[in-house]
């Protein structure tokens, strides 16, 4: 199905993403002149994604996975949403186009895409919980805590994303396009929350670029 | 052969959708699982062919080694299984007196191509080329279906073309937006197939029979050749994975589809042999109704756009317009097109430079800047005398469609050159030329005709360029006439009666205006010129240049070869085009001229927004290093021209560029300055270095280089944006990068460095996943070249990790990596 964006791309985390801290340090004409940056990028962004996303209920055992993370997160669950979102291909090529003629505007393009995949996969989550009867829990995607990627072209393969939303994985389980979410819901007839890896199990450890910064991935969440 | 206009061929339904009723598993794949039973497939094929099937497609779509995880077996072997229990349907239907055809089923490798992905063209070539070798033999007709990428597309059909027989029907999957995943519209579709002689072309998967059905008559109207459609059962049930079309609704809405004249139908996901047998009971009598002959009697009488006609003797759509295409967009020349002429070493220093030094970037940005200023199609020429053109045309050309879509022309007169470009062209391209020379044209027009490309003809022989327009219309007729021998459809024919220079043969200016209009009235085919030679030798070429152009124009020059940038060309142009009715209302003359200053002779498209009058200080009106900080980049261009008055290239850089940059980089350090401003700063810098290599490449000299830095993203990492900010940045303190792109084997990195000598790489990884392959990457350069030092950088890396992994370097950003190679370079 395709997803309708209906607001704009959050700023507070747009530029969290691009590393700019607001408080204090810029003056009001250059803060004015990022934000019409961000302007421009947004609405090129709009023109060019086109999100689409896709999930299948299918029994626990169906669907494969590896990690105390995860299991962890659908414990209790006798079934699980596997879903996949992207926002397509031509975010991609506006991406790469830019990057030749303007760098900056590239990562501001760049990092604005990573918050409206999340943006549109927080939609799709609550529209799959509309559907859905029973209990469900929060998405948890591979890569996250000690979930690995490669579990990516699972995912994948039980959505049929390629034909369905055209997402491809790499032998090196990255996506393609690159602005995509895969993920899985718990089901249960219980209530269930799910449970968020901790830094102690994140397969990223001493590498998170957050942790470095002494924040946590599940503030955002 | 196969005449798919001979009769309505029922195709057959869903292979996968059936695998899983007969119990294939979520987590088995349909290869495998058919492999392991190929009598269950036979009976599926058997089942569509007692319901109705004419064609069935043997289940060789998973075949492919890049899908070899989800099989076991070779691909000949894999092939074959598929292929034989195809096969023994058709001989068990034989026993039965049908007559089935068996088609070889071709699919996406699973693999996405470059610049999307990582695969080459040559490679998607090969993989296909495997599968038809494999089953070439048994197969009767070959099909390419649910694609989005045009491209491997274009790979698929050159490996059935060049390695079988077989005739060959093409489908690709559209969304509800008329465009595939990947952006390519049913035109560029039509266009490009068509040139590259399918046999037949439609649409499957992804929408049901009601979404595709307007679809269906688009493509209709696009092509003269037989179309087919295999719509899904509807949407699946994300928790039953029931399909949400019946066979009764299927039949009912497919009807249409025989109303619009489809040659061949049948279903994809979710369909079953009741759908077959309902849709062979609707083709019969809808063949019943057409051969009733009167239309009155036909069930599409009420509703038939051809009512009167007939179905069957419906008059197909002429097109007789020249269009041309990239992967996703299509260009109509329907009306003056600009052709950007600036990809051209001839006559540009800076061109020819960056084409030695394999500066490719400088080349893109020229193409993106023609692009803005309004091309259309961009004409591409690499000819430098010392440079393999075989090689460097086809590599322009990737490049050029991995951040363009519009049309490309290429530009050569070297067969090889022509073909290698052609091959990996993406859409349908326009060959700048050929001409009246019997040896050039055998050589080249089969080139044309085999990719379907569309050929610029030169009034000019061996005899040269006749005086007379006469003469010169002589040529083109010949040319015109040999074209379309070799099969090559007369619209895609332009005829360019070349431009001669007024100073020195002033008479045969008029002969070569005159010339372009004989083509046209005569011949009734497109005609190009480039137009910039007229005013050699003469003062105010501008003048001299617009002019000629709008004389050309009147007299029917379609495809102007000028430099877009060139506003005065463009304005005439546009102007031509509001004086004609021809741009209604004005609307676009408006859209680009409503807010333009028209000074003497300069007419300015649009002020940069980025620019400021007031930006005093050193380097006089244009503060460098205020330009710089505040990333403006037309200002910085103006600044350092304004330097180079007082002072020479190398103090410019030394003196202002860089401690510019430098201030940039300590603001950036300290946090007072971010990542985009820093960027900003960067590329503002980049055009203020670019206007002094143009001016260091017209005196001859060299650019004085910090060092050679080689730089790659690691095999199976496709992020690049980092690598290539630490790119930019470095290039402006002087080095020169070496950028091998991203997915970079270990091997071609050694190779590299060892080739040009190299003492230091910068290696960037931004997954868990590919640190792995980075750590290869630094043994493979620690074995080989031990000289060469080694920095890392990108997300998931720590300082630590990059030392236990043998990097000298971690790099936690641009800067970092700066700091890091004038290290290397100053010891």
């Amino acid at each position: 199905m395709i997803i309708e964006i209906t607001e704009s791309i959050n700023r507070e985390y747009w530029l969290e993403t691009l590393g700019v801290n607001f408080t204090g340090r810029l003056d009001d004409e250059e803060k004015q002149r990022l934000c019409s940056q961000l302007e421009i990028a947004e609405k090129q962004l709009f023109e060019t994604a086109c999100p689409k996303a896709v999930y299948r209920v299918m029994p626990r055992d169906a669907v494969r996975t590896e990690g105390f993370s995860i299991e962890k997160h659908l414990e209790g669950c006798h079934k699980v949403a596997v879903m996949g979102v992207t926002l397509g291909a031509g975010v991609d090529e506006l991406i790469r186009k830019t990057q030749v003629t303007d760098v900056a505007m590239a990562v501001i393009m760049d990092c604005g895409a990573s918050v409206l995949a999340e943006h549109v996969c927080d939609e799709f989550e609550k529209y799959i919980k509309s559907q859905i009867s029973g209990y469900v829990t929060s998405r948890f995607s591979p890569g996250y805590g000690d979930y690995p990627l490669d579990c990516q072209k699972d995912i994948i393969r039980c959505i049929d994303g390629q034909r369905k939303i055209g997402l491809f994985v790499t032998s090196t389980s990255l996506m393609i396009p690159r602005k995509s979410v895969t993920a899985l819901m718990g089901i249960s007839e219980h209530p269930v929350k799910g449970r968020l890896a901790t830094c102690e199990e994140c397969v990223l450890g001493e590498k998170c670029t957050l942790r470095k910064e002494g924040k946590l991935c599940s503030d955002r969440f | 052969m196969i005449d798919f206009n001979e009769k309505i061929y029922i195709l057959d339904g869903a292979m996968g959708t059936m695998l899983q009723k007969c119990g294939m598993n979520p987590d088995e794949t349909t290869t495998q699982f058919g492999l392991d039973h190929p009598e269950i497939i036979t009976d599926i094929h058997m089942q569509y062919i007692e319901a109705g099937s004419d064609i069935i497609y043997a289940a060789t779509f998973g075949v492919s080694k890049y899908k070899k995880h989800e099989f076991k077996g070779s691909i000949k072997s894999a092939t074959a299984t598929m292929m034989d229990a195809a096969m023994k349907a058709k001989e068990l239907a034989a026993e039965k007196k049908r007559n089935i055809k068996v088609a070889l089923g071709l699919s996406s490798l699973g693999e996405l191509l470059e610049p999307m992905g990582t695969l080459t063209f040559e490679d998607a070539y090969d993989a296909y080329k495997e599968v038809v070798l494999a089953a070439k033999d048994k197969a009767d007709l070959a099909v390419i279906e649910t694609m989005s990428d045009l491209y491997e597309v274009k790979a698929a059909v050159l490996a059935v073309k060049e390695n079988s027989d077989l005739p060959l029907i093409v489908s690709m999957s559209f969304e509800e937006n008329g465009r595939t995943f990947t952006g390519v519209s049913l035109e560029a579709m039509a266009l490009t197939l068509e040139g590259l002689g399918v046999d037949a072309m439609g649409i499957n998967c992804s929408l049901g029979p009601m979404e595709i059905l307007p679809m269906v008559k688009k493509l209709k109207e696009y092509t003269n050749l037989p179309i087919f459609a295999k719509p899904n059962a509807g949407l699946p049930d994300p928790e039953s994975g029931e399909y949400s079309i019946d066979s009764e609704q299927f039949t009912n809405i497919m009807k249409d589809y025989f109303k619009i004249g489809v040659n061949m139908i049948g279903g994809c996901c979710g369909s079953s042999p009741e759908y077959i047998k309902g849709l062979k009971a609707a083709a019969v009598e809808a063949v019943e109704q057409i051969k009733g002959g009167a239309c009155e009697s036909c069930y599409a009488f009420d509703l038939c756009e051809k009512a009167g006609v007939g179905i069957c003797d419906a008059e197909s759509i002429e097109n007789e317009e020249l269009k041309v295409c990239s992967g996703n967009s299509v260009v109509t020349v329907d009306r003056v097109t600009v052709i950007g002429e600036r990809i051209n070493p001839t006559g540009k220093k800076r061109m020819k430079q960056a084409l030695l030094d394999e500066d490719y970037d400088y080349i893109l940005s020229q193409a993106a800047e023609q692009i803005d200023a309004g091309a259309e199609i961009l004409d591409v020429n690499v000819g430098v005398p010392s440079l393999d053109d075989v090689k460097v045309l086809p590599k322009v050309v990737k490049m050029l469609q991995s951040i363009t879509s519009i049309p490309l022309q290429i530009d050569s007169s070297n067969p090889k050159a022509i073909e290698a470009a052609l091959r990996v062209y993406n859409g349908k391209a326009i060959v700048n030329s050929v001409n009246g020379e019997a040896a050039v044209m055998e050589s080249i027009l089969p080139i044309v005709k085999k990719y379907g490309a569309a050929v610029v003809g030169l009034t000019l022989d061996e005899k040269g360029i006749p005086d007379r327009a006469e003469d010169r219309f002589l040529i083109a007729q010949r040319i015109l006439t040999k074209a379309i021998e070799y099969g090559i459809p007369k619209k895609d024919v332009i005829i360019d009666c070349l431009t001669l220079t007024a100073s020195a043969q002033q008479r045969e200016v008029a002969e070569t205006l005159k010339c372009v209009r004989m083509v046209k009235e005569r011949l009734g085919v497109k005609t190009a010129l480039g137009v910039s030679n007229v005013s050699f030798g003469l003062p105010m070429r501008p003048v001299i240049n617009r002019t000629f152009l709008t004389l050309a124009i009147e007299y029917g020059l379609d495809l102007p070869i000028i430099n877009p940038n060139n506003e005065d060309m463009m304005a005439s142009i546009y102007a031509f085009n509001v004086l004609k009715n021809v741009d209604r209302n004005a609307a676009a003359f408006i859209e680009r001229y409503g807010n333009a200053s028209v000074g003497t002779a300069v007419i300015s498209q649009k002020t940069d927004g980025n620019s400021t009058e007031n930006t005093t200080g050193a380097g006089g009106l244009y503060d460098i290093f205020y330009c710089i900080e505040k990333g403006m980049k037309a200002d910085t261009v103006k600044a350092v021209n304004k330097l180079l008055k007082e002072y020479n290239e190398m103090e410019t850089v030394n003196e202002f560029l860089i401690p510019a940059l430098d201030n940039v980089g300590k603001g950036f350090e300290k946090g007072t300055i971010f990542l985009p401003q820093m960027l900003q700063a960067a590329t503002a810098a980049q055009a203020g270095f670019d206007v002094i290599k143009t001016k260091l490449a017209e005196n001859d000299k060299e650019a004085v280089s910090a060092g050679t830095v080689v730089i790659a993203t690691v095999k199976g990492d496709i992020h690049d944006i980092g690598k290539n900010i630490v790119k930019v940045i470095m290039e402006n303190y002087g080095f020169k990068i070496i950028d091998l792109g991203r997915d970079v084997p270990a091997d071609k990195i050694v190779e590299t460095v060892k080739k040009k000598n190299v003492k230091l790489v910068g290696l960037s990884a931004l997954m868990t996943t590919t640190l792995k392959s980075m750590e290869e990457t630094i043994d493979a350069l620690k074995e080989d070249v031990p000289y060469c030092k080694i920095m890392v950088g990108g997300a998931v890396l720590t300082a630590d990790y990059a030392e236990k992994i043998g990097a000298d370097y971690y790099c936690k950003d641009a800067m970092k990596a700066v700091e890091v190679a004038q290290e290397v370079f100053n010891e």
